[in-house]
């Protein structure tokens, strides 16, 4: 009994030092019962850096509950999309959600395209009840679709005979952040006589910032004389998937218009020199020492180009210039009306102005009058025609040529400027500037010169094709190129206008962009993982190896993944970083590489001690005082208590084992050895017998 | 091991769970390695056949005895356990054991090539001058008065013709109407070198003619059989305690063992 007193003393003890503590706690528990607890409610947008195509429009998913067992009459808040870099709202719309229970309530947000912007953004949904308040945030990116236009498109001859057969050549570019797909180039031609033709040609699909030059016969376009116009536009899709989502969106690029003349009596085959209006290198006594062929203008801007006029002879010249009007723009000239004195030289500006509402990519061929008379002569008159090409300010992939000059001097040379302007706010990269001349009107490849940035010049098809490539031309910035020829032939070539201006640029964007790194903070014996996501832009499917290296001493699962990917994929890849035995900071290189690809990065990833968290938070709650007793303290109330009376049941048991086992009698144990002696004395007396 | 240890399963009284103790420490030598024969000697009521469903035998321990069969040939193998058995033969017929006979019978079967052999003897007879062939003796008890005095009865007996003994006290329910362990040693004046618990798969075992052992390994009497067997195996002697009163300490050292011994959980 001695012992079993002590038993139950030391179990009493220990039960009610427990007890004592749950008390404690469910003192707690009963003052929390008696306070209010607000209903607090979480909530999640989906799905995980989504990429949105501009033109599309945006679906945002997102999910709200309680999280506890409470419902919810009414919640209000926004919903925001806003610029992840200035974080200027940009879309905002007022939510109200009624019933909110534990069962999620699930819905959509459509975000209209015309609502949303190029560039990285970040979508918050934030929400009140009237003692609650929550918000969430989702990043995501705005690219834009494929965006295909004509370049440039030729077709010569630009006057051929009836019946000749037509070459044409159209570059398209695709500078759009997508890969333009099924393209197809759709040709319209109408002409005299309710003539129209019209045909297409399948075009290869074209990645971000790829160019495509295609060259093609028009047969049974030239069947009367007179005036054609021809007309291009591109119809290709963008195809984009995400999330397993397959998105489609069908355009039509804008249209280029040609025009081709099919004389009336013959004309110039292809291959030979066109006949064009003749730009005379003087009238009379009058010659011309400088004298503009081909100006581009920006819709509603003006360009001046300069007129040198030189009087070559022994008498005083008048001369009279007028000039014509037009419906896309006007020409004003700083003179109309000059006297030269013998071998006097001056020189007169012609200002020429864009109208803002034009049709684009049209060169106008202006003629421009003079009347030269000697004082009391009768005048002589004369006519010539420069090129006006009215255009609008192009993406920046485009750069203008802004103005080209020729000059004709007594040594039957000439020299063309060609000036190239960036209108832009953006620098260009790799812009080639060509043009085409023709073996009749350079008799020799060592007559040519060309001078300013990095050029050449080649033979092709019975024409010299010139070219220069401007590495990078600065926003606003301007850069001047020039070719010369000596001993030219023929001069009139030199009014048509350049047509074969291409450029390349900007930088060409690589096929795979990653465009996320998830790279969380680690602790010290915990492991975790580095996410990577990227987008593939390519136009044939292909197989993309990511490989995360780590710092020595820490294993990567998966640190070399292949994946296949089609055109417009985005993909996430996910490295499990094993545990780290240090804290400070470790360093990953990540090697991303296509069969044309190949790109890395370092990532930093700070490895923190355990126990210490992380200073950033994602999630923002606000609410009274009250809101401290919570779930988390109740549970351990309630665990507490059991402990508590699973050692009472123990020690209960264990005591009543105790009481109930056999115990060590005495009395017994006298009774038993005298017993056995007894016997014992039995059997030696038995043996002193034997 | 030359020559095999002989181990003699002894008790004054019957029903103490001798015959079961014999199977199931035989099954639990042969379980650790060893090559294991269990003979049958009770004549008058031999059950270790009729536990291990080999009971309808037609030559046994009597035949080897009386010589008409040699011992290899009576011999016979559980195929359950792997251990050997040298059955008795059950018969109606009253049988006097020949003394002589006997010790030659157990000469003979002493030379099979075995590592254990475990013999099952009749309650309350004694053969002394067959003791020679025997290298222990095991006394089984309950814990009770009777069982207790009858075991030391044998015991004294056995110290007379100096064959060593042990005590094993059997079917413990460790209830207050039971004679403690410690009462036992003192009456025994040694240690007892296992205590084996009353367990309901002895019953069931028997039912379907397999060792408790063989049955269900971690129920508490196989892991007492299981302790004895290693006794045996290793020849480990019994330790005295330091407590200065001459007990073995029950279940091992530490906190656990402290308490399991405090609140007499066996």
């Amino acid at each position: 009994m001695r012992w079993f007193s002590i038993y139950v003393s030391i179990v009493f003890a220990i039960a009610t030092a427990l007890c004592q503590v749950s008390f404690a706690s469910s003192n707690i528990a009963n003052v929390s019962t008696s306070v209010h607890v607000p209903c607090v409610f979480g909530m999640s947008l989906s799905p995980t850096n989504p990429i949105f195509v501009l033109t599309a429009g945006a679906q945002v998913d997102y999910s709200i509950e309680s999280l506890v067992e409470c419902s919810i009459s009414q919640l209000s808040g926004n919903f925001v999309l806003a610029n992840s870099v200035s974080n200027i709202a940009y879309y905002t719309t007022n939510t109200v959600f009624n019933g909110i229970s534990q069962t999620p309530t699930n819905g959509v947000f459509s975000i209209p395209s015309n609502s949303l912007q190029l560039g990285d953004g970040k979508a918050t949904l934030t929400l009140n009840s009237l003692e609650y308040s929550n918000f969430t945030q989702l990043n995501y990116q705005v690219v834009t679709a494929a965006n295909v236009f004509i370049a440039s498109a030729s077709v010569s001859p630009t006057n051929p005979s009836i019946g000749a057969t037509l070459s044409a050549v159209t570059n398209v570019t695709n500078d759009g952040s997508l890969a333009a797909t099924n393209m197809i180039l759709n040709i319209m031609i109408t002409g005299p006589g309710s003539f129209t033709y019209s045909t297409n040609v399948v075009l290869s699909s074209l990645s971000p910032s790829q160019t495509e030059n295609t060259d093609f016969s028009i047969n049974g376009a030239t069947p009367y004389s007179g005036t054609y116009s021809l007309m291009e536009n591109v119809s290709y899709q963008t195809i984009f998937t995400q999330n397993s989502v397959t998105y489609t969106l069908n355009e039509i690029s804008s249209n280029t218009t040609l025009t081709y003349t099919v004389p009336s009596t013959g004309g110039g085959g292809g291959g030979g020199a066109p006949k064009a209006p003749l730009t005379p290198t003087s009238i009379s006594l009058l010659s011309f020492t400088e004298m503009p062929l081909q100006t581009t203008v920006l819709a509603g801007n003006s360009t001046a180009v300069n007129l040198g006029l030189h009087n070559s002879g022994a008498v005083q010249l008048w001369v009279n210039i007028t000039l014509p009007t037009f419906r896309f723009g006007s020409l004003n000239i700083s003179a109309s009306s000059i006297l030269l004195q013998p071998g006097q030289t001056q020189y007169v500006q012609l200002l020429l102005t864009g109208a803002s509402n034009f049709t684009p990519s049209v060169s106008y061929v202006l003629p421009i009058n003079f009347s030269v008379a000697a004082v009391g002569s009768a005048p002589s008159y004369g006519q010539f025609y420069t090129a006006f090409k009215l255009t609008s300010l192009q993406p920046p992939s485009k750069l203008l040529l802004q103005s080209s000059t020729y000059t004709f001097s007594s040594t039957k040379s000439v020299l063309t400027q060609l000036s190239v302007y960036n209108p832009t706010n953006k620098t260009v990269y790799d812009a080639v500037v060509s043009t085409q001349l023709p073996t009749t009107v350079v008799q020799q490849n060592l007559t040519l010169t060309l001078t300013g940035e990095s050029h050449n010049v080649t033979l092709l098809d019975n024409q010299y094709v010139l070219q220069w490539k401007i590495p990078q031309l600065q926003p606003h910035g301007t850069t001047t190129l020039t070719y010369s020829i000596s001993n030219v032939v023929s001069s009139s070539y030199f009014l048509q206008p350049i047509t074969t201006l291409s450029t390349i640029s900007p930088q060409p964007i690589s096929t795979l962009r990653v465009f996320d790194i998830k790279v969380p903070t680690f602790y010290v014996g915990k492991s975790s993982n580095i996410t990577v996501s990227a987008i593939y832009t390519g136009t044939n499917e292909t197989n993309i190896t990511l490989n995360l290296q780590p710092p020595a001493g820490i294993f990567v699962k998966g640190q070399v993944q292949r994946t296949t990917v089609y055109p417009n994929t985005a993909f996430t890849t996910v490295f499990q970083i094993s545990p780290i035995d240090m804290s400070g900071t470790s360093v990953f290189q990540l090697f991303v590489s296509s069969p044309s690809v190949n790109q890395s990065y370092v990532l930093p990833a700070v490895v923190l001690p355990q126990g210490l968290n992380s200073s950033s938070s994602t999630q923002q709650i606000s609410s009274s005082a009250v809101s401290s007793i919570s779930m988390y303290e109740n549970a351990t109330v309630y665990l507490l208590s059991g402990a508590v009376l699973l050692l009472v049941v123990a020690a209960v048991y264990l005591v009543y084992r105790r009481m109930t086992a056999s115990t060590y009698n005495s009395e017994r144990a006298k009774l038993m050895i005298r017993m056995k002696q007894r016997v014992k004395r039995e059997l030696e007396g038995e043996e002193g017998k034997e | 091991m030359s020559e095999p240890f002989v181990i003699r399963i002894s008790s004054q009284k019957g029903g103490v769970g001798k015959s079961v103790v014999a199977i199931n420490l035989a099954a639990a030598l042969k379980a650790r390695g060893y090559k294991v024969l269990l003979v049958d000697a009770d004549m008058s009521n031999p059950s270790i056949g009729v536990y291990l469903g080999v009971e309808d035998v037609n030559v046994g321990m009597k035949d080897v005895i009386q010589g008409r069969v040699d011992a290899r040939r009576a011999v016979i193998p559980h195929y359950a356990t792997g251990i050997s058995i040298l059955p008795g033969t059950i018969s109606a017929k009253e049988y006097t054991l020949n003394v002589q006979q006997y010790d030659q019978a157990m000469s003979r079967i002493r030379r099979l090539s075995y590592d254990f052999i475990i013999v099952d003897t009749q309650p309350g007879v004694v053969y002394p001058h067959a003791f020679r062939n025997y290298n222990e003796a095991l006394l089984i008890a309950t814990p009770e008065m009777s069982s207790c005095l009858s075991a030391v009865k044998l015991a004294h007996l056995f110290n007379k013709y100096g064959l060593k003994h042990t005590l094993v006290a059997n079917r413990l329910r460790n209830k207050k109407y039971e004679i403690s362990i410690d009462e036992i040693e003192e009456v025994y004046e040694n240690k007892v070198i296992a205590l084996i618990p009353e367990d309901d798969i002895v019953p069931v075992s028997l039912s379907q003619h397999v060792p408790a052992y063989v049955l269900k390994r971690g129920a508490p009497f196989s892991k007492a059989v299981h302790e004895l067997a290693k006794i045996y195996s290793g020849r480990v002697d019994v330790e005295e305690g330091d407590d200065g009163e001459g007990r073995k300490k029950e279940g091992g050292t530490g906190i656990i063992a402290f308490l399991r011994r405090i609140f007499r959980l066996r």
